[in-house]
């Protein structure tokens, strides 16, 4: 009996496509609106990212990573990030304890041992515990006493933080920030969406995501579509065009457009490249095709490089957002000859 | 079954094609334009000639015929290597990314492509989703051909390339309207000649005649050709057409076109005549014979006396049987042979004027003879004639004014010297002293004294002119035999109203028909009228009209009006 059938490159991908829109809905049918959020936050699950969420309190981030894990069968924890909040605290630390009359020390993980990680206000903890936190993000693997601990496949975090109240926090440095895959942003909802989230959460029944993989199942095959999305091709000229829109994006560079040498100091990492390339694969396959096209680099810009920009004194004190120098740059941008 | 990279392929092939095609079509119109310009200049040129009667000089046409023709060629390179470069541009993953367009394949094809451009189709290399991307752009490209998707517009790329050759065309009228000048009298004369050659080239046998009429009004256009090449190939088209006049005069009555029955009375005014023109002291005798049918009889004397030693007084006679009598010009050339014409009265018809059918000296004779019939082609060897003697006196006249001061040097205070002698022609110094000259008969007084300095001095004997006794000495007083008009000295032509100049003794001469208007406005704003009883000016300082009581019949010839009163005719 030999090794169990390889699915056909178009099951695979119908599979994917299959999988992500049920997560979606699941999803849906809690959080109302903020479609492209969950895309978003959906795709960077996929594509082995992590998301730094940024929006007021109350907007439902908490509720929709929680959904985004009960609806893929993965494990959720949630991290509420203080300033006293210590490294031990989210990793885990050694625990004498004692069985049988006999004191050892155990090693009892932390919250950051979880499939989807919820990190909120991220940028109320100290830097060292930030850090901390980011490593395990960056190297899927904790460090205690000398003893490695790996993190279970699939690891997702996503990290929250307030634009307001911004007294007494710890903005997070770029290097730190850089480690996200993208940034989304969530907006307040509309008056209909308002109507809707009323409807839905102060009713008798309030909806709950239903998991579309067996809980057991569901690490594995959600592996296997992470690496379905690295099979997606890309062509060179598009690759060269995702480098141009990098080194447009650089201050300092000979390819740099003119605003964005006004108001950046620093320019995009290559993970921001990285960052826009999956994201643009996973969206070539929500639209059944195993090639990337310009649409899907130029949909993964900005999420994928806002927060990777550094802007001067100049554009803080004009206040020109980075996704505003992005649009702009993108606009001025051609494609290469189609 | 789609072969999706061989339909690349072929849509890259097509791709080029239609850049090539796109990119010579955008210099397609202005290298036609400097080209199409360039070789119709020459029309161009006669077309100005014609409606605006202005010229371009050979130099100036030489010009722009050459940059045209350079803007032309170099266009034509631009869009040849345009073209080349267009097609070598155009790639397999370029083709592809157009082919993706067409179909709206999301850079499918174009991925597709450049997979197979790196050599990453091989199962090893390539990726395990790539058998699906082959089979999305096979679907894609089922219905898709290169010829039909991609087709050769070359509208847009014409009008473009209008839009670039437009320049040029603006170019080539402000080039033509800055090169154009007022023809000088010379061109004038040359491009009559020309037409005459046009219309003789087309009469059955004219055209080595009119070859040489051509050849010689090009030759006389010329500045570089030598004045005396210009002279001698004037004087020998003019021998060759006597000789031909002759032959013809020569050949029986009866082998001549018959003459249209109403035109019987002017078949009886053309009496034969007869003239002789004897010369004097010269060692040539000519004798110029015409013929007159009719009953008119009417004698034609001519009297040139020549230049020294060669002068030739002609005389012609003119017998018939009509009654008439008149006046008319005799001439003589050096060859001896002169043709006599002249007016007379045929039966009641009268006719006034005369035609000096010579080219040369015809002074002080008297002529009697008329023929009013000519047919088309006698008209025209006159015509052709009278623009040849004009086209002499041009060219006369410019050596003079070029080689006027040499004949001057010559003179000195005493009247010793070299100047033109009694005979020679005035304007032409250099033909003056060319006593041989055959075509230098002068009458008397046409001449400037022995050893007169300056060509154009008063002549002796020069009573007929109107203005004679006006004369400033050293005036120009022209001569209208050679296409000269006395000039316009001070005041002595405005008269007041009332008032009358010297008797006009205008003899043997070319009249010239000057129409004035009726009424003038003076200069001061007063008018002029003219009814019945006279001219009546309100203001005294008008030009008084020229009556045209003594104009009944028009003259054969309207002289050529000398350039500078051009521009007063209207």
């Amino acid at each position: 009996m030999g090794a169990a059938a390889q699915p056909s490159p178009d099951a695979r991908v119908a599979d994917f496509r299959k999988t992500f829109s049920r997560a979606e809905a699941e999803v849906g049918r809690v959080i109302v609106g903020h479609e492209p959020v969950i895309r978003k936050v959906l795709t960077a699950l996929f594509c082995g990212g992590h998301v730094l969420i940024e929006g007021v309190p109350g907007l439902g981030k908490t509720l929709m990573v929680k959904s985004a894990a009960d609806s893929l069968g993965l494990n959720f924890k949630r991290i509420q990030f203080t300033p006293d909040l210590m490294p031990s605290d989210i990793i885990g630390t050694q625990v004498l304890s004692e069985t049988n009359g006999r004191r050892d020390f155990n090693f009892k993980p932390g919250p950051i041992f979880a499939h989807m990680v919820l990190g909120d206000e991220i940028n109320r903890a100290t830097p060292k515990t930030q850090s901390a936190v980011l490593e395990a993000m960056e190297e899927r693997q904790v460090t205690v006493l000398g003893e490695t601990y790996p993190l279970e496949a699939p690891f997702f975090v996503l990290a929250t933080q307030n634009p307001i109240e911004l007294e007494g926090t710890y903005p997070l440095p770029e290097a730190q920030m850089d480690r996200f895959l993208f940034k989304v942003v969530m907006t307040s909802p509309k008056p209909d969406e308002l109507r809707e989230i009323l409807k839905r959460t102060t009713g008798p029944k309030p909806p709950v995501s239903q998991s579309i993989f067996d809980p057991h199942q569901a690490p594995r095959q959600i592996e296997a579509l992470k690496a379905l999305v690295r099979e997606v091709i890309v062509a060179e000229p598009l690759e060269r065009y995702a480098i141009a829109i990098m080194a447009a994006c650089t201050p300092g560079s000979p390819a740099a457009l003119p605003e964005v040498s006004q108001y950046l100091r620093f320019g995009p990492s290559p993970r921001g490249l990285q960052a826009i390339v999956l994201s643009a694969k996973v969206s070539a396959l929500l639209d059944g095709r195993v090639s990337v096209s310009y649409d899907d680099v130029d949909d993964a810009v900005v999420p994928a490089l806002r927060h990777r920009l550094l802007r001067n004194f100049q554009a803080e004190a004009e206040n020109v957002a980075t996704e505003t120098i992005l649009e702009q740059a993108m606009k001025k941008l051609k494609r290469p000859r189609n | 079954m789609v072969k999706p990279v061989e339909l690349i392929a072929k849509a890259r092939r097509r791709l080029a094609l239609v850049a090539a095609a796109d990119q010579a079509a955008r210099w397609a119109v202005p290298a036609l334009t400097g080209l199409i310009l360039g070789a119709a200049l020459g029309p161009i040129g006669a077309v100005t000639w014609e409606r605006a009667g202005y010229i371009l000089s050979d130099t100036a046409t030489f010009t722009i015929r050459l940059t045209l023709l350079a803007i032309g060629v170099i266009a034509l390179i631009i869009g040849s290597i345009g073209a080349w470069q267009a097609a070598g541009r155009t790639g397999f993953v370029d083709a592809a990314a157009r082919v993706d367009e067409a179909v709206g394949g999301h850079e499918e094809v174009l991925t597709l492509a450049s997979l197979s451009e790196a050599g990453q189709t091989d199962a090893e290399t390539r990726s395990a989703l790539f058998p699906m991307l082959w089979r999305r752009v096979t679907n894609l490209l089922e219905a898709f051909d290169p010829d039909t998707v991609f087709r050769l517009d070359l509208g847009e790329p014409l009008r473009r390339s209008s839009l670039v050759a437009l320049p040029v065309v603006i170019g080539l009228a402000l080039a033509t309207l800055a090169l154009m000048r007022p023809p000088t009298p010379m061109q004038i004369q040359a491009r009559k000649l020309i037409d005459l050659a046009n219309s003789l080239a087309n009469e059955p046998g004219g055209e080595d005649l009119a070859k040489q009429v051509e050849s010689v009004a090009k030759d006389i256009e010329n500045p570089d050709v030598p004045q005396q090449e210009k002279m001698q190939k004037l004087a020998d088209l003019m021998n060759r057409i006597d000789k031909q006049q002759q032959q013809q005069a020569q050949t029986p009555p009866d082998q001549k076109k018959p003459a249209n029955g109403a035109d019987k009375k002017q078949q009886m005014a053309s009496a034969s005549n007869t003239g002789s023109s004897n010369s004097g002291s010269g060692a040539s005798n000519g004798k110029s014979n015409g013929q007159s049918n009719g009953q008119s009889n009417g004698q034609s004397n001519g009297q040139s006396n020549g230049s020294t030693g060669n002068a030739s007084s002609g005389k012609g006679e003119s017998s018939g049987n009509g009654q008439s009598a008149g006046k008319g010009n005799g001439s003589a050339n050096g060859n001896g042979a002169g043709n006599g014409n002249g007016t007379g009265n045929a039966g009641k018809e009268a006719s006034a004027g005369g035609d000096s059918s010579n080219n040369n000296a015809s002074t002080g004779g008297n002529n009697a003879s008329s023929s009013n019939a000519k047919s088309a082609q006698n008209q025209q060897m006159m015509e052709l004639q009278k623009q040849l003697a004009k086209a002499q006196a041009q060219v006369a006249m410019e050596g003079s004014k070029t080689s006027g001061p040499k004949t001057a040097s010559g003179g000195n205070g005493n009247g010793a010297g070299n100047g033109p002698k009694p005979g020679s022609n005035p304007n032409n110094p250099q033909l003056a002293n060319n006593q041989n000259n055959p075509h230098n008969n002068k009458g008397p007084g046409q001449g400037n004294k022995p050893g007169g300095s300056n060509g154009n001095g008063p002549k002796p004997g020069s009573g007929p002119n109107p203005a004679g006794g006006n004369q400033v000495a050293g005036g120009n007083q022209g001569d209208t035999h050679l296409g000269e008009m006395p000039a316009p000295v001070r005041f002595e032509r405005f008269y007041q109203p009332g008032q009358t100049g010297p008797v006009l003794n205008i003899r043997d001469t070319r009249f010239v028909l000057f129409r004035l208007p009726t009424a003038t406005p003076g200069a001061a704003g007063g008018r002029l009228s003219t009814d019945k009883a006279g001219v009546h000016a309100s203001t005294p300082y008008v030009n008084v009209p020229l009556s045209q009581a003594h104009l009944e019949v028009a003259p054969d010839e309207h002289q050529l009006v000398p350039p500078r009163y051009r521009e007063l005719i209207h």
